[in-house]
C-alpha cells in the first residue's frame, strides 16, 4: 500500500499542476468577482525586491485554475460544515441573514468628533447667507430586532451626539432617522447592498424638505420603474447560493416634467444587470447639474454614495446642483460654494462615514 | 513561499521532486538550489542574510575546529566569539534594532531615528540553527563540516527554513552524506505532509476566521466572546505551527532526512512544565542546552537562570513588550510550579491538573495575541466580567463553529492518530484514500481563499 500512497500523491500533484497550467481560465471569475484577471506580475526591480512579486504571482496563478468558480463554491460548502447555520450569523463586520446582509456599525467617538469639527469648519468659513445642512443616514441594522442589533452600537445615539455638536455651531441637522424608522418595514434598504434604496433616500428627502422649508413633491408624481437582478457590494463580500437566486430589485423614479443636464439616471445597457451606478452614473469627483426648476437656487452637495440616490429628489428645488465627492475631488469646496452666495450646502453621508478617518480627513482637506 | 500555497503545491513541489529524484548524485546541490529559489521567491533581497549567516558559521566552524585540534584554545575561543557575535548581531540588527531604539527613545526622552529594516523571513530559525552548530563544534560534540555543499544543504534546507523546527546539525549529519529514500519513508513523509497541510488549511485557517469574528479591533466585546475568541486563537496557533512542523517533517522524510518531533500534543499537558516539554520542543531544548544549562541549570542560581531563559524565549517570539511579558509570565509560573505548586499538583486529580494547565496556557495566549497593552487590558477587563455576558455575535459565532470546535478539541489529542493506526491495520487502503480526500479539499480551500471581489462598489 506504500506504493499506492506514493503513486496517488504524485498523480494528484500532477493533476493540480495541470489544472493550474493547462486549462482555460474560468470566465466566471470576471463576473462573480467583478474584476479582470490578475495579470502575470511584471519583473520590476521594486516589485521583486519589495516582496510584492510572490503575492502577485500567487494571485495570477489562482486565477489560472481551471473551473475556479467550482472550487470556490466547494470551499464555501466545506466552510459551512463548521457548524450550525442559524437564522443569522456574524461574519467579520457583516450580519448575515439567509436573504439579506448588513454592515455592523461600531462607534468611534474620536472620528465622530473629527467629523463634526470638519463640518463646523465649513460653517465658520461661509457667510450667513449660505445655509449648511447635515444629513446622517442610519443603516438597516438599526431597524432590526434587538437580538441582532446587540452586535452593533446604536446609530441613533451616534447621530444624536454628532448632531448636538453640529447644532451648537449653526449647522442645520436633518432628522432622516425618524422618517426612515417610520417606514422601516418598507423596501428602503437593499438586501444585498449597504445603500438605501431610492425610496429610502426619499424618506431623507422628506426630512430635508422640512428642515429647509421646501414643499416636497409627492412620490405619486413620479413613475416607478423596476430593474431586477441587482446584486450589491455586500453580496460580493459574502455571496451565497440563496442570495444568488434572490437578487434585489432596483427601483428608480422619473418625472417627465423635470429636466436636467447631465441626466440623473443611467440605465444599464440592454441585457445587463443594474448596479447602484444607475443613480448619477456612480461616484465622480465633481458634477454640476442644471435643472429646469427655474428658481435661481443652488445646492452644493458634499457626499458619499448615499447621496447618489438622494440627489435626484432635489432636482425640482434647485436650478443648479453641484456635487463634490471628497474622495476624489481635489479643488477647493469653499471656492465652489462661494460662486453662489446664497447656496444651500448639504453634507450627506451614511453613519459609518463618521468612523472613516480617511474620509473625514478628505472632507477637511478639500475645504 | 508558504507550503500552503498554490505556487508551492502545484508548481514548486512537483518540479522539485522530479529533479531531486532524477539526479540521485546531485541531491544536495538540487536541494540547495531549490531552497535558495524557495527563499528568494518571498525574500529576494535578504537572501544575503541567509548566505551570510551560513558562510560565517561554515568558516567559523572550520577555524574553531582547526584551532582546537592545534591546541590554540584562545584562538578557538576568539573564533567562536566572532562567529556568535556576527550571527547574533545579524538577528539583533534585523529583528530588534527598531525595538531597542524605540525603547531608548521612550526611556531617555530622545528622538533617535528608528531603523526600518524588513525582517528577513525565517531569520530567527536559521540563525538559531547556525548558532547551535557553532556551539556544538566548539564543544566538540560534532565535527565541523568540511564540505560547503553539505553545510549549506543543512542551513538552507527549505522544509525547515521559514518556520522550523530548529534542526540540530548532529541529527542530520549522517544523512547529509548518505541517505536513502525508501518507499516506506516516502509514503510516511507524504502522509505526514498531507496531515500538516490539512491542519493548516482546514483547522488553523477556519479557527482564524472565528478569531477575527470575535477579537478583531473595534467590536463590542462580551465575556463569552472574549473567551471563545482566545480559545479559538489557542487552537489556531497550535494547528498553524504544528501543521507547519508536520509539513516540514513530512517533506524532510520524503527527501531522506529525519527531523525530531517539534510538538507532542501540548494541550493534553498536566502542568506548565509538561506543556513546555510538548510545545515547540526544538526551541525549548535549544534554550535548555545552550542557555539554561551553561548558566548553571539547576545547580547554581536556578531562579535567575529560569528568568533569563524565559525572558529570552519571550523576546525570541517578537520584538515587542508583550512577548517579553509573555515570557516573564511563563518564567513566573514555572518557578511557582517548581517550588510551590508541584506538591499540590501531584495530589489533585488529573482533570484538575489539566484544567489548571489549559487556563494558564490560554491566558498566556491572550498576552501573546495583543501587542498593544491597552487592548490587552481591555480584553482582560471584559473577560473577567466587565461587560455583558454574551451577545448575538458570540452566540452565533459559537453555533456557526460548533462542529469545528469539537474537531479542534479532538484533533489536539492523540485520538485521531490512534484511530488511524487501528483502522490502517485493518484496511491499508484508507491511507491513500484519506490523503486524496484531504488534498482535494485543501486545494479547493486554497483556491477559495483567493476569491477577491473588486471592491470599488464600497461606496
Amino acid at each position: 500500500m506504500k506504493r499506492t500512497n506514493i503513486a496517488v500523491f504524485l498523480i494528484i500533484l500532477a493533476a493540480f499542476a495541470v489544472v493550474v497550467t493547462c486549462f482555460p481560465r474560468d470566465p466566471r471569475t470576471l463576473t462573480d468577482e467583478n474584476r479582470s484577471y490578475n495579470r502575470f506580475p511584471e519583473l520590476t526591480r521594486d516589485g521583486i525586491l519589495g516582496g510584492t512579486f510572490n503575492t502577485a504571482f500567487e494571485a495570477w496563478l489562482s486565477d489560472r485554475v481551471g473551473y475556479r468558480a467550482d472550487f470556490v463554491a466547494a470551499s464555501r460548502s466545506v466552510t459551512a460544515l463548521a457548524g450550525i447555520a442559524r437564522d443569522a450569523q456574524v461574519r467579520g463586520n457583516l450580519l448575515v441573514f439567509p436573504d439579506r446582509l448588513m454592515e455592523i456599525f461600531i462607534r468611534n467617538r474620536a472620528t465622530e468628533a473629527a467629523y463634526a469639527a470638519a463640518l463646523t469648519a465649513y460653517r465658520d468659513a461661509l457667510p450667513e447667507s449660505v445655509r449648511v445642512f447635515s444629513i446622517l443616514a442610519p443603516t438597516q441594522i438599526e431597524f432590526q430586532p434587538a437580538t441582532y442589533r446587540s452586535v452593533a452600537d446604536s446609530e441613533r445615539d451616534a447621530i444624536a451626539d454628532v448632531y448636538e455638536q453640529l447644532h451648537q455651531y449653526g449647522v442645520v441637522t436633518v432628522d432622516a432617522y425618524a422618517e426612515l424608522k417610520a417606514r422601516a418595514d418598507e423596501y428602503i434598504y437593499f438586501r444585498t447592498d449597504h445603500h438605501w434604496t431610492a425610496r429610502g433616500a426619499y424618506c431623507a428627502y422628506l426630512a430635508f424638505a422640512e428642515a429647509a422649508g421646501l414643499n416636497p413633491v409627492p412620490l405619486e408624481a413620479y413613475a416607478e420603474t423596476a430593474l431586477s437582478g441587482f446584486h450589491g457590494y455586500l453580496y460580493r463580500l459574502s455571496p451565497s447560493p440563496k442570495l444568488a437566486d434572490a437578487p434585489d430589485t432596483l427601483y428608480y423614479y422619473a418625472n417627465p416634467e423635470i429636466e436636467t443636464s447631465p441626466p440623473l439616471l443611467y440605465l444599464p445597457p440592454e441585457g445587463e444587470k443594474p448596479t447602484y451606478q444607475v443613480f448619477l452614473g456612480g461616484d465622480r469627483d465633481s458634477m454640476a447639474i442644471t435643472t429646469n426648476a427655474n428658481n435661481g437656487k443652488t445646492a452644493v452637495v458634499i457626499k458619499d454614495s448615499y447621496a447618489n440616490s438622494f440627489i435626484p429628489w432635489l432636482a425640482p428645488h434647485y436650478d443648479t446642483i453641484v456635487v463634490l465627492d471628497p474622495r476624489s475631488f481635489t479643488g477647493s469646496a469653499i471656492d465652489e460654494i462661494l460662486k453662489y452666495p446664497d447656496a444651500d450646502v448639504i453634507f450627506i453621508n451614511y453613519v459609518l462615514s463618521t468612523t472613516f478617518g480617511d474620509f473625514i480627513d478628505r472632507i477637511d482637506k478639500i475645504r | 513561499m508558504l507550503f500552503s500555497s498554490l505556487t508551492f503545491m502545484c508548481l514548486f513541489l512537483p518540479i522539485f521532486l522530479i529533479i531531486y529524484f532524477a539526479l540521485p548524485r546531485l541531491r544536495n546541490l538540487a536541494l540547495i538550489a531549490a531552497s535558495l529559489a524557495f527563499y528568494a521567491f518571498g525574500e529576494p533581497l535578504w537572501i544575503i542574510a541567509l548566505i551570510f549567516s551560513g558562510t560565517v558559521s561554515y568558516i567559523g566552524g572550520r577555524v574553531i575546529e582547526q584551532c582546537a585540534v592545534a591546541g590554540r584554545k584562545s584562538q578557538a575561543r576568539a573564533a567562536l566569539v566572532v562567529s556568535l557575535a556576527l550571527n547574533l548581531g545579524l538577528l539583533v540588527a534585523f529583528k530588534y534594532s527598531a525595538f531597542l531604539v524605540e525603547t531608548v527613545n521612550a526611556v531617555g526622552g530622545l528622538s533617535l531615528a528608528v531603523p526600518k529594516l524588513a525582517l528577513p523571513l525565517g531569520i530567527s530559525f536559521f540563525t538559531f540553527q547556525t548558532l547551535s552548530y557553532t556551539l556544538d563544534v566548539a564543544r566538540g560534540t560534532v565535527k565541523a563540516q568540511r564540505s560547503a555543499v553539505k553545510f549549506f544543504t543543512y542551513v538552507t534546507m527549505f522544509p525547515q527554513l521559514l518556520a522550523g523546527p530548529i534542526v540540530r546539525y548532529a541529527d542530520i549529519e549522517t544523512a547529509l552524506t548518505e541517505r536513502s529514500v525508501t518507499a516506506q519513508n516516502l509514503s510516511d513523509g507524504i502522509t505526514r505532509f498531507v496531515t500538516g497541510l490539512a491542519k493548516k488549511v482546514l483547522l488553523a485557517n477556519a479557527a482564524g476566521s472565528a478569531v477575527t469574528a470575535l477579537l478583531a479591533p473595534n467590536l463590542r466585546q462580551t465575556v463569552l466572546g472574549n473567551w471563545l475568541g482566545i480559545i479559538f486563537y489557542s487552537f489556531q496557533l497550535y494547528f498553524d505551527f504544528s501543521g507547519y512542523s508536520d509539513m516540514a517533517l513530512g517533506l524532510a522524510k520524503m527527501l531522506g532526512f529525519d527531523f525530531k518531533e517539534n510538538f507532542n500534543y501540548p494541550y493534553i499537558a498536566q502542568s506548565i512544565t509538561d506543556f513546555w516539554r510538548r510545545w515547540h520542543i526544538s526551541l525549548s531544548s535549544f534554550f535548555r542546552d545552550y542557555v539554561y544549562i551553561p548558566l548553571g541549570g539547576n545547580r547554581r542560581h536556578q531562579l535567575v537562570n529560569l528568568l533569563v531563559v524565559w525572558l529570552l524565549t519571550g523576546l525570541w517570539h517578537g520584538a515587542s513588550w508583550n512577548f517579553i511579558l509573555w515570557g516573564a509570565y511563563y518564567g513566573a509560573v514555572l518557578i511557582l510550579e517548581k517550588f510551590v505548586l508541584k506538591r499540590v499538583l501531584d495530589r489533585v486529580p488529573r482533570a484538575v491538573r489539566h484544567v489548571y494547565s489549559l487556563a494558564v496556557i490560554i491566558i498566556g495566549w491572550a498576552i501573546f495575541y495583543f501587542t498593544d497593552f491597552a487592548q490587552l487590558a481591555a480584553f482582560f477587563k471584559v473577560a473577567f466580567g466587565g461587560a455583558p455576558l454574551s451577545d448575538f455575535r458570540a452566540i452565533s459565532t459559537l453555533t456557526a463553529n460548533l462542529f469545528l470546535l469539537i474537531a479542534l478539541i479532538v484533533a489536539a489529542t492523540p485520538l485521531p492518530k490512534l484511530a488511524a493506526q487501528k483502522l490502517r491495520s485493518h484496511a491499508a487502503i484508507l491511507e491513500p484514500l484519506r490523503n486524496t480526500a484531504l488534498l482535494l479539499v485543501c486545494f479547493a480551500m486554497l483556491v477559495g481563499q483567493s476569491y477577491s471581489p473588486f471592491l470599488y462598489f464600497r461606496f
